[in-house]
Order: structure tokens, then C-alpha cells, then sequence
């Protein structure tokens, strides 16, 4: 008989998710499906608020990326009021999105995912966690837990907190930046580097002990969108967005942020609360692509920082075209980590960065705006449209982790239909099948949304998708 | 951090650690924040007051470098149960014991203080101070009881502080 293997929750990733896995009646693999559990409702919420108030509302999505939220929303109402921000406000607002990107970058590697590599994916799961790794590689947990708490001071000293700062606002930033402060955080760059290189020092070698694993996790040809600056590099805060194939052939570029809903466009499927984005000119799922880390890597034709650059260089040997495994989204997490700190040990050595002058003051003169920056998970789209008043009418947020819902979902089957073997579920099997998943570093807190009721409707279904027992509620 | 480097920053650093923990924004969950807060204003020179929204792996060197952690947070009392101040020792678990499902962004004392004896090789005294709590209300202020609480909680701490102070 067919059967049904659930993992629920999934662990070691932010938010709530489950895993179904669907077998035919031998017992293999037909199919596995992505279920995002959670509701939140910040599209429909927000109406009727005025549009100034939008970073902060749209920041408590989430507490591990709630920067990245202030930039696409401050962006977006910078297009309201029709401003360009002070220079000395951009740079200081690049300066907090990488501080993010850094210490989000290093909970992912370090807490999430470093437990796999180092303990091994088949390892006790009650030490298979940062305990298990503190007890075995004090230096590296160490390090972990540096690098975050470096990103995470950056935040606090702009901000004033490390969690939903409000220092990010429509017009610019709210304070300049003193030289105290500045000298603060520069002490600490040749740490953060230091901690940087040795981490790639040891897992670049210890890839090699997972190549079954960069063989199956979500290893497959698709798209990949990232913003990129006028040069074509690496970028985070600003720019164009690129489209590439798997060959890293441009297929869509300087796409302004302002038209997105010409190219992306999103669907819904019934067994989650994450969209599904797409797309448009290869329609729903072909249109299938892939932010985040690894996508940015494989769009961008340099990094721009001399160091990442030369890691981009060992990066692109994985592969001619574009580095297609899932896999190697952690490899890429740590580049970025180089480029963040090289970028901000630029940024504040600039001559204006202390200039007082950072923030532009204007009423709403248009009714509508869209901001898109790159998280640490991916390109984020906040669109927003006001009436007379500059009260919210509308809003749609397109959410990093959103864009990943097709090959995340595809990626899981693909695991899946390689571990999953038999009527004996190993544990190690299904950590892998979770392990896809963390990949992607799913924010899922910042990702779903609904209307209206919140249903729950459980379903069995045989192979041939007839449905064996169902349960609804609302 | 070498160890040679650590014992000097202990050396230099207060020997007393207070963290008050909890979301300001739900009511009593924030009374361990007004605790820790009340704490920062007395301005020991002996103190190091830390007023965070969730326990995270980066308080760790914050809690080697010290001689006695005070972590305070709101204790959720069961209707009918009496509404004191609890007091508890804190003993870091076997490392066979301990679990540490999800650690990335919140963990509990204990783990903290397992987790600075495993990276730092120290793990100094640790106590948990529970602040009565009974209304978690989004937005909602610090009910009446949960104030008298903290008021009770700070007479525990200036003592506890006073008597290792000696």
C-alpha cells in the first residue's frame, strides 16, 4: 500500500515547515511537496497605514532579517516621495545590509548547518546541533559565534538594537554616523577577516567528503536572478536585476526593480502558504529559478573585493557555466561573508562617511513605489501603492525564500528519490532530505501570506492520487 | 580568544553578570527586562547589566568572563499557584544530556552556561531569578502584580549581589 512519510517540523531552519514524501506501492519515491504552515498577513494588515510607517511595520516580519525588509521598504518609499537619498545614506545603509548579511550568513553556516558537516549527516541527532559542535570544535564554534555577534554589534551601534533597529527610514537613515563609532567597528574588520579565511581554509577540503550529497541536493538546471551594479558586480543594496541560465547565459537584464511584475510572476499552490514566483516569459513551473547566495555568485561577472574575488575564482571551477548545486549555497554563503567585510571595510574608510547629511524630507509625489534590495536569502520586492492621504491602499512583498519555493520543492524530490530507499527510513536519510532545505536558508517567517481564514484541510492519497482519507476544517 | 587573553579580560571585567530577558512588548513578558533595567540604574561598578530580547549564543563570553550570572526572566504562575520570587540554581547538564534542538537564535540559561564551559572551559555560579507573571497581552503594560514582582525580584538580587560582593 502507498504510503506517506512526513517530516514535520523541519528542523534547524527558521520558521515552520513540513515535508511530505509520497511513495508508490514498491515503495520508492514518487514525489515530495514543501509545506510552509505558517500564516502572517502583512499585505492585508498594513492597508490603510501610512506609508512612512511601513519600515518599521514590514521590519517585524521577521527578527533574523529585519534590516533587509527596512531596505526594500525605506526604498520603496523613497520612490513615493520621489528622493534621492544624501550618498553619505546609501553608503550607510550598505553598510548595515552587509553588517546583516554577515551575521545572517553566519547563524546559517555555523548554527544550521556547520552541525552536518562537522558531526557528520548520519551523527546522533541529540548531538548533531552547536552543543555537539562546541564540544568537539571549540575553535570553529567560537568563530561562529564571533562573526554573528560582529555583524550583529554593526547593526546595534547604527541602529540602536540588533533586532528591528529603526534607523532605516524613508528619505535615508535617521542619524549620521560618528567617528566613534566608526572606529568601533573598523578595530574589529581584521578579526572578522581572519575568522572568514580560516572558515573557508577548512570546509573548502571538507566538501569533499559530501560529494554524493552536492550530487543530489537540488543539483539541477534552472534560472538564477540577482541584482547586479551598473559594472555587473556583485551587489546587494541596489542596481539591476540579471537573469542567467544554467550555461550563465544572460537571459534578462537591467531589469528595472520598478517593473518586476513584467518578468516574476507568482503562483499558488494548494499545499502551502509560500507562493510560488515564476518566470513570466517561460511560464508556471518552467519558468523555475533561484536566488539567494549561489544565484547571485553565478549572475554577478566579479565580486568587485579583492579577496572574494579570488575565492570566486576557486568557485567557478566547480562547474563550467553556473554552479548548479544546492549544495553549494554554503560555499557561496561564506564568499559573501568575504565580500561583506571587504565592502565594509571600504565603505567606512570613505572620506564622506561621516558627513551629517543623511536624510532627504518630502511629501508623497506619487502613488506608488517599488524597493527591491538583495537579503541574505535572496532578492526581496516591497510594492507599495497610497491614496491621496499616504495611506497604504495596497502592498505586495515578494520574499526571498518565496522565489526558492519551485526548486526547493524540487530539490526535496530529488533528495528524497535518492535516500529514501525501502521500507527502513534511516534518520540519516531524512536529515539529508531535510539538509536540501537548509540549503536555501529559508526564512519562512518572512515568506508566506494569506487572506482572510486560515483553513487546514489533511489529505492521504493512494498513487494514482485518489484520496484515501481527508479531514477539513474551516 | 587565548586563554592567557581571557583570564586578563576577566580580570578587567565586572565579577557580577545580570541578564534580563523577555519581549517588552507583551505585557509581564517584559519584567525581566525591568528588573535587569533597575539593576543598570543602581550603576555598580561591580555589575555588567545586560537587557536582551532573546538569550543567544553571543552572550557566551559575556558569561565566562564572569564570576556570578544573574539571568531574570518572567515566570508564567498558574491560576491558584502563590506568586513568589523563584530563586533557582542554575547546574549545567551532562553534556550527554543536554539538547539543543534549534540554538541559532534563543537558548535557555542552562545551555548558555553549558555552552561557555565547553568553549571557555569556565562556568561560573549561575542563577535564575523568575519575576510572577500573569498577563502576556500584546502591547498590554506590566500588570500591578507583576510590578509588585520585580519589586520583590530586586530585593533578591541586591541581596544575592551583596552577600558575593563581600
Amino acid at each position: 500500500m502507498a504510503q506517506r512519510i512526513v517530516i514535520d517540523p523541519v528542523t534547524r531552519i527558521e520558521g515552520h515547515s513540513k515535508i511530505t514524501i509520497f511513495l508508490n506501492d514498491q515503495g520508492e519515491v514518487e514525489n515530495a511537496q514543501f509545506h510552509v504552515t505558517q500564516f502572517r498577513g502583512f499585505e492585508k494588515f498594513t492597508e490603510g497605514r501610512p506609508f512612512q510607517e511601513m519600515p518599521s511595520l514590514t521590519a517585524r516580519t521577521c527578527g533574523i532579517c529585519p534590516v533587509s525588509h527596512l531596505m526594500a521598504s525605506a526604498k520603496a518609499c523613497d520612490e513615493i516621495m520621489a528622493v534621492r537619498i544624501p550618498p553619505t545614506a546609501v553608503k550607510l545603509r550598505r553598510v548595515m545590509n552587509l553588517a546583516q548579511m554577515v551575521q545572517s550568513h553566519a547563524l546559517s553556516f555555523f548554527h544550521l548547518s556547520a552541525p552536518d558537516f562537522l558531526m557528520g549527516m548520519d551523527s546522533d541527532p541529540r548531538a548533531r546541533n552547536i552543543l555537539g559542535v562546541a564540544a568537539k570544535f571549540p575553535e570553529i564554534a567560537k568563530d561562529g559565534i564571533w562573526l554573528r555577534k560582529f555583524g550583529q554589534q554593526i547593526v546595534e551601534r547604527l541602529g540602536g538594537k540588533r533586532v528591528h533597529p529603526a534607523w532605516v527610514v524613508p528619505g535615508g537613515v535617521s542619524k549620521p554616523l560618528s567617528a566613534e563609532v566608526r572606529d568601533q567597528i573598523v578595530a574589529d574588520i581584521p578579526q572578522a577577516v581572519a575568522v572568514a579565511r580560516r572558515t573557508l581554509d577548512w570546509y573548502k577540503p571538507a566538501m569533499a567528503k559530501f560529494t554524493e550529497e552536492i550530487e543530489t541536493f537540488a543539483n539541477f538546471p534552472s534560472l538564477f536572478l540577482g541584482l547586479v551594479g551598473p559594472d555587473g558586480s556583485l551587489e546587494h543594496y541596489d542596481g539591476f536585476m540579471r537573469i542567467v541560465d544554467s550555461n550563465r547565459k544572460i537571459v534578462a537584464d537591467k531589469l528595472e526593480s520598478s517593473a518586476y511584475a513584467h518578468h516574476i510572476g507568482e503562483a499558488v499552490e494548494p499545499f502551502s502558504y509560500l507562493k510560488s514566483p515564476f518566470f513570466k516569459p517561460l511560464g508556471y513551473p518552467g519558468g523555475i529559478y533561484r536566488v539567494g547566495p549561489l544565484a547571485r555568485l553565478n549572475v554577478a561577472d566579479r565580486c568587485g573585493t579583492p579577496l572574494a574575488d579570488r575565492e570566486l575564482v576557486d568557485f567557478r571551477k566547480l562547474q563550467a557555466g553556473a554552479v548548479l548545486s544546492s549544495f553549494h549555497f554554503h560555499y557561496a554563503r561564506l564568499i559573501e561573508i568575504v565580500f561583506g567585510i571587504e565592502r565594509l571595510a571600504e565603505l567606512l574608510g570613505s572620506s564622506d562617511i561621516l558627513n551629517p547629511q543623511v536624510r532627504a524630507v518630502a511629501n508623497p509625489n506619487r502613488s506608488e513605489g517599488v524597493g527591491v534590495s538583495e537579503a541574505p536569502r535572496g532578492t526581496l520586492i516591497h510594492h507599495y501603492k497610497i491614496d491621496g492621504d499616504g495611506l497604504i491602499t495596497w502592498a505586495n512583498l515578494i520574499i526571498a525564500t518565496g522565489h526558492n519555493n519551485l526548486a526547493m520543492n524540487r530539490g526535496i524530490t530529488q533528495a528524497a528519490k535518492h535516500f529514501v530507499k525501502g521500507s527502513k527510513i534511516a534518520e540519516g536519510a531524512l536529515n539529508r532530505v531535510e539538509a536540501v532545505i537548509r540549503c536555501y536558508d529559508p526564512c519562512l517567517s518572512c515568506s508566506t501570506h494569506a487572506l482572510g481564514q486560515m483553513p487546514l484541510h489533511v489529505v492521504l492519497q493512494g498513487p494514482e492520487g485518489n484520496v484515501l482519507d481527508e479531514c477539513v476544517r474551516g | 580568544m587565548s586563554a592567557s587573553a581571557a583570564d586578563g579580560l576577566a580580570s578587567l571585567t565586572p565579577p557580577f553578570l545580570v541578564i534580563g530577558w523577555g519581549n517588552e512588548l507583551r505585557g509581564d513578558d517584559a519584567a525581566g527586562c525591568r528588573v535587569a533595567d533597575a539593576v543598570e540604574g543602581w550603576a555598580r561598578h561591580d555589575v555588567v547589566v545586560l537587557l536582551v530580547h532573546q538569550l543567544t549564543p553571543e552572550l557566551i563570553e559575556n558569561i565566562a568572563n564572569a564570576r556570578c550570572v544573574i539571568f531574570v526572566d518572567a515566570r508564567a504562575v498558574p491560576a491558584g499557584d502563590p506568586a513568589d520570587v523563584h530563586v533557582e540554581r542554575l547546574t549545567p547538564a551532562p553534556d550527554s544530556d543536554v539538547h539543543a534542538p534549534v540554538m541559532g537564535h534563543h537558548g535557555s540559561p542552562a545551555e548558555l552556561v553549558s555552552l561557555a564551559g565547553l568553549l571557555y572551559g569556565v562556568t561560573p555560579e549561575a542563577w535564575l531569578v523568575g519575576v510572577p507573571a500573569f498577563d502576556f497581552q500584546l502591547g498590554a503594560p506590566l500588570s500591578a502584580r507583576a510590578q509588585a514582582g520585580v519589586e520583590a525580584a530586586l530585593e533578591r538580587v541586591k541581596s544575592m549581589l551583596t552577600s558575593r560582593a563581600a
